[in-house]
């Protein structure tokens, strides 16, 4: 088992020069597990980097692709509009205005993107260490659940301000505890982190549930707590709009997530495990508790994205509140390339999509559905550097020079 | 190469094409009677339940009323007071209605912005004077379905019927709304038939019909063989073992006869429709009020249809409708306190 | 005590086990083809509600549930085939497409539904599958109950998992599918066009999602109902690693699944008096104890997930 995984592992190794060519050209990285920023071993490597490098075009960033590929993205859902009987003028007028009319639709943009920063960033930190999370949707219940515990079962005769800090440490608390169980059981186990996220995801919101129910109920048709008093919230980021001091929150978290994963030992081992685990283990990493941290810190991030809902836009615990706010932050992730600062950009471009699809859906009268369509069809082309590099290529030199991925 | 170059031009010319289509079909027409904006609960139009129902009433009031409609179909519950908010900005709207009892909170929020805008919503209270709350007495619709049932299942000769006094609900969430129907539904069916046993069980989800029939199949395997789908889409599963098994079902906001038109027993109506008409009516009319309007089978807010319940059954079941319509009936609403309503009402 | 016992050994629990697990298990078997042979299938819920919208529409059009089944193979496999594209010829993410397929999936169903049926929430009802009786079989006491009848897709599932078992284990082209997965440059070297293997493998997961689909729109029900596929595709994708990337183990985990849930089912209508959402999360509790208990090491095929550039066609 151990030869097989270190040989396994050196195959990954070879196979990352490749990688990297591809990286340098498209300034893209593909694989879940590795990173950019590690030197290519061999001379050869080096110059058909330096071949592609000339080859490709110099200056066109990572952004660039992305933008050409949303861009893409929005042309084929402009065909599908108009193929439905819809102006397309009328549709993507509308989804600017929704996202960035007004400060009031900014801030809806921002409000949006809010639970997806925190929950891509969770995924992203997992997947940093080889981990894939698919757990954060169950995370962010808990999380939201004893944010909401803590605030009201403090009462009054707390400090707002404390109050607010307490429940946020809560709800990262018990993300935390939720995905420590997978990590533990990977670690040490071997039980695979997919299947235990995924059932859990159910149990936190059974959980959750079961115990809003028993404990908490507000009386009345919803099965949801008091509501949180107007001092113990996360305040308005903009008086008058929507978006709250989450944002900003999760901007910290970027920030933090960022600082620990280049600047400090345990986040540079969390990478080592997430790029061979063999080779950090003979390196002397702890390489379960590695996993396990990578986990707990995972789960405190998406435990915060349900904080965030809870405390900044719905202020109470809602049973079955998320909409899929822990799926979509693995799209959120991926489209970041699993960096803490590519998740800002990315959750910002899933919130704009869901605020101006909203104005679109009011004003244009677009079918939500076609929304979830073009969403699809974003996430798709964005994650794929090679079809918006083709795209330009192309439409730059015509025929012959460019394409071939 | 050349082909995506002219395929781009061909672009622009749709593109084109599309504008000034769009500019010739949005004028005309006359002034409407009245504007008004809906806000669907998340589950969105589709659902064969409260939504779906609450569409057509807003149809009818295009056809009949001459007013001119605009709806949002929101999926997340953060949308809710964003979708209001833009909605009552325009201030274009005579009437704006939210559908479903999770949208209380932001509707509470936005209202006191705009004080001068009329909302109505359906299934819970708002308590401010320019919103008109519609709530219904679930437990009496309940009640009439368990007295039908409780009924039924000791008829001897009909096939779908067995020996055993056993008769089902399956719901789509444990959650009060829900717990309400079966709640009456209990005390309908042992109000007439102490000896009835009631089974009721919970999809856990309101879009997962395969799971909703293997739920209904598990009662009828404990002798059910009648069961109530009070589980939205779920729901639609609980006709289709019904169906397949040659039991009987019991459909659920809507007539779904059309679904099983052998197995289809009687179904639970909520008016939905008729209650976004009223408002939007009352609206024009200048008659709108504020406040809470609890709807029943007094108020026509609730109800049953005959379908393929015996005619006897059928006079039963209206004697005692006319009790609970009288107030001399009042349904329990906790399925805790069904027992205790049982023990004080015995005959 | 007694009571307790009758649920738990209930035999329709058993049944019902057979009909809630074949659908999961043909969408993992599908999970288990696409990584072995090197690519991530996340999309395996999107193929599933694709087949499923195939189906009815298949049967819809020619009023023929046989042929609708068989609009679910390809739809589903069409649903692989993109994902294919993006995974293999544009180099995209696996994880990252698979998820963008399943959004892309539930917003072209649900549309669809609206342009064809005028209702996002539920189609027409069509033609669905009869059930089908095993003569002799069905008569045999116990054996009778659990296998005698079910949906002809029932007994397509377990003769689809043998085959899919020797296909993948005891067949040339299984064999070259597992080096695509482990051992890209050695397939490679031996003369393995490695895309090509990877290509038949992710579109033939999407064909046994899709007929997963199917099970659930035409022979379960006779319609289709928007996001009906309601998570089972992530249930399949976490019965593929529990099953070790091997249909015959993916069937076993299925089964496990859809035991825990029939039980669930039953518990709720028996004397065992539980809260509901506790009952509900007993299946998630019981996998997790039988995957800590069982120490199962999952590992998956060597080279999943990653782009492979073969030397010739750079």
């Amino acid at each position: 088992m151990k030869d097989g995984e270190t040989e396994r592992r050196c195959e990954h190794e070879h196979e990352r020069e490749h990688e990297h060519e591809h990286r340098h050209e498209r300034g893209c990285g593909h694989q879940v597990s590795t990173r950019e920023g590690e030197p290519s071993r061999g001379a050869a490597a080096r110059v058909v980097r330096r071949a592609a490098g000339r080859l490709a075009r110099p200056g066109v960033s990572d952004i660039a692709y992305s933008a050409v590929a949303v861009l893409l993205a929005l042309v084929i859902g402009a065909i599908l509009i108009a193929a439905s009987g819809y102006s397309v003028i009328d549709a993507y007028a509308n989804l600017f205005d929704g996202a960035f009319g007004s400060i009031y639709n900014f801030a809806n943009t921002l409000m949006m993107a809010t639970p997806l920063l925190f929950t891509g960033l969770s995924v992203a930190v997992a997947f940093q260490c080889g981990l894939f999370n698919v757990g954060a949707e169950g995370q962010l219940y808990v999380g939201g659940l004893a944010s909401a515990v803590v605030v009201l079962v403090l009462g009054p005769a707390v400090p707002g301000v404390v109050r607010v800090l307490l429940a946020l440490v809560a709800g990262a608390l018990a993300g935390a505890v939720l995905a420590a169980g997978p990590g533990y059981m990977k670690a040490r186990l071997g039980a695979h982190e997919v299947i235990t996220t995924i059932m859990l995801n159910y149990v936190g919101v059974f959980l959750t549930t079961f115990l809003v129910k028993t404990y908490l109920k507000e009386p009345g048709p919803v099965d949801q707590t008091p509501l949180l008093p107007v001092g113990a919230r996360l305040p308005e980021l903009i008086p008058g709009t929507r978006v709250s001091w989450g944002i900003v929150l999760g901007v910290a978290a970027v920030m933090a997530v960022d600082y620990i994963l280049r600047r400090t030992s345990v986040g540079y081992e969390i990478q080592t495990v997430g790029r061979n685990a063999a080779a950090a283990e003979y390196a002397g990493v702890n390489v379960p508790g590695r996993i396990v941290l990578a986990m707990v810190m995972s789960g405190a991030i998406a435990g915060l994205a349900g904080s965030s809902v809870v405390m900044g836009t719905l202020y109470r615990f809602i049973t079955n509140f998320s909409p899929g706010y822990g799926f979509t932050g693995i799209a959120v992730a991926v489209l970041a390339r699993n960096k803490p600062w590519g998740v800002l950009p990315a959750a910002l471009l899933f919130g704009m999509l869901q605020s101006g699809g909203m104005s679109m859906q009011l004003f244009a009268r677009i079918p939500a559905d076609l929304m979830t369509l073009v969403q699809g069809i974003v996430i798709l082309f964005v994650a794929a550097p090679a079809l918006a590099s083709m795209f330009l290529a192309r439409s730059r030199a015509g025929a012959g020079t460019g394409g071939r991925g | 190469m050349a082909v995506f170059r002219k395929s781009g031009r061909v672009w622009g010319v749709a593109l084109l094409c599309v504008l000034v289509l769009a500019v010739g079909v949005s004028t005309g027409a006359a002034a409407p009677k009245a504007r008004v904006a809906v806000v669907f609960a998340t589950g969105g139009l589709g659902d064969k339940s409260f939504n779906d129902s609450g569409f057509a009433g807003l149809k009818r009031a295009e056809k009949e009323l001459g007013i001119e409609s605009q709806y949002a179909e929101p999926q997340q519950i953060a949308e809710y007071e964003t979708l209001l908010t833009q909605f009552a900005q325009t201030r274009k709207y005579d009437l704006i209605v939210s559908i479903g009892f999770d949208q209380a909170d932001a509707l509470k929020v936005v209202s006191a912005k705009f004080p001068n805008q009329k909302f109505a919503i359906i299934d819970t209270v708002v308590d401010a004077p320019n919103v008109a709350s519609y709530v219904y007495k679930e437990q009496e619709r309940g009640f009439v379905l368990g007295v039908i049932a409780g009924l039924m299942t000791t008829r001897t000769g009909d096939p779908r019927i067995n020996a055993e006094k056993v008769i089902g609900v399956v719901g789509g969430m444990d959650i009060p709304l829900i717990n309400a129907n079966i709640a009456g539904y209990m005390a309908g069916a042992k109000y007439v038939n102490p000896d009835v046993k009631v089974l009721y069980s919970y999809v856990g989800a309101w879009a997962d019909p395969a799971k909703g029939k293997e739920l209904t199949l598990v009662q009828f395997n404990q002798g059910a063989d009648i069961v109530w789908q009070a589980a939205g889409r779920s729901g639609l599963g609980v006709i289709k073992a019904a169906e397949e098994t040659n039991h009987y079902a019991i459909g659920a906001d809507s007539d779904q006869c059309y679904l099983a038109p052998k197995n289809v027993l009687t179904n639970g109506m909520k008016f939905v429709d008729n209650t976004i008409y009223t408002a939007i009516e009352q609206v024009i009319s200048g008659k709108f009020k504020g406040g809470i309007h609890v709807l029943g089978l007094a108020e026509k807010g609730l109800g049953y249809t005959t379908s393929l319940v015996p005619a006897d059954i059928v006079a039963k079941v209206d004697a005692l409708a006319q009790k609970v319509i009288s107030g001399e009936l009042a349904i329990p609403d906790k399925i805790q306190d069904v027992d205790a309503w049982l023990k004080a009402h015995k005959k | 005590m007694r009571e307790i016992l009758d649920v738990i050994f209930d035999i329709n629990n058993v049944t019902a086990t057979i009909r809630m697990a074949t659908p999961i298990a043909l969408a993992a078997m599908g999970g288990a083809f696409s990584e072995r042979s090197g690519v991530i299938n996340i999309g395996l819920e999107g193929m599933i509600l694709t087949g499923a919208f195939c189906g009815v529409l298949g049967s819809y059009i020619s009023g023929s549930p046989w042929l609708g089944v068989l609009f679910a193979v390809v739809g589903g496999g069409l649903m692989g085939a993109i994902l294919a594209v993006f995974a293999i010829k544009l180099k995209a993410d696996h994880v990252v497409s698979g998820v963008g397929l399943n959004i892309f999936a539930l917003g072209l169903t649900s549309w669809l539904m609206q342009v064809l049926w005028k209702n996002r929430g539920t189609s027409v009802s069509v033609n669905g599958l009869p059930m089908f009786s095993i003569p002799v079989v069905r008569d045999v006491p116990v054996l009778g109950t659990i296998l005698g009848t079910h949906s002809p897709l029932v007994y397509m599932m377990l003769i689809l998992i043998f085959l899919g078992w020797v296909v993948m284990f005891k067949t040339p082209l299984g064999l070259r599918i597992r080096m695509a997965g482990e051992h890209p440059e050695a397939a490679d070297t031996v003369g393995i066009n490695v895309h090509a293997v990877q290509y038949f493998s992710v579109i033939l997961s999407g064909c046994l999602a899709g007929l997963g689909g199917a099970y659930l729109s035409l022979a379960q029900l006779n319609w289709f109902s928007m996001n009906m596929s309601a998570g089972r595709g992530y249930m399949a994708l976490a019965a593929n690693i529990f099953g070790q990337w091997n249909p015959i183990g993916g069937l076993g985990a299925s089964f496990l699944f859809a035991f825990t849930d029939a039980l669930q089912m039953r518990i709720q209508t028996s004397p065992i008096k539980l809260p509901t959402d506790i009952i509900q999360m007993l299946p998630y509790i019981l996998t997790i104890l039988v995957l800590a208990g069982a120490v199962i090491r999952s590992r998956p095929p060597a080279a999943l997930g990653r782009h492979y550039e073969s030397g010739r066609a750079a």
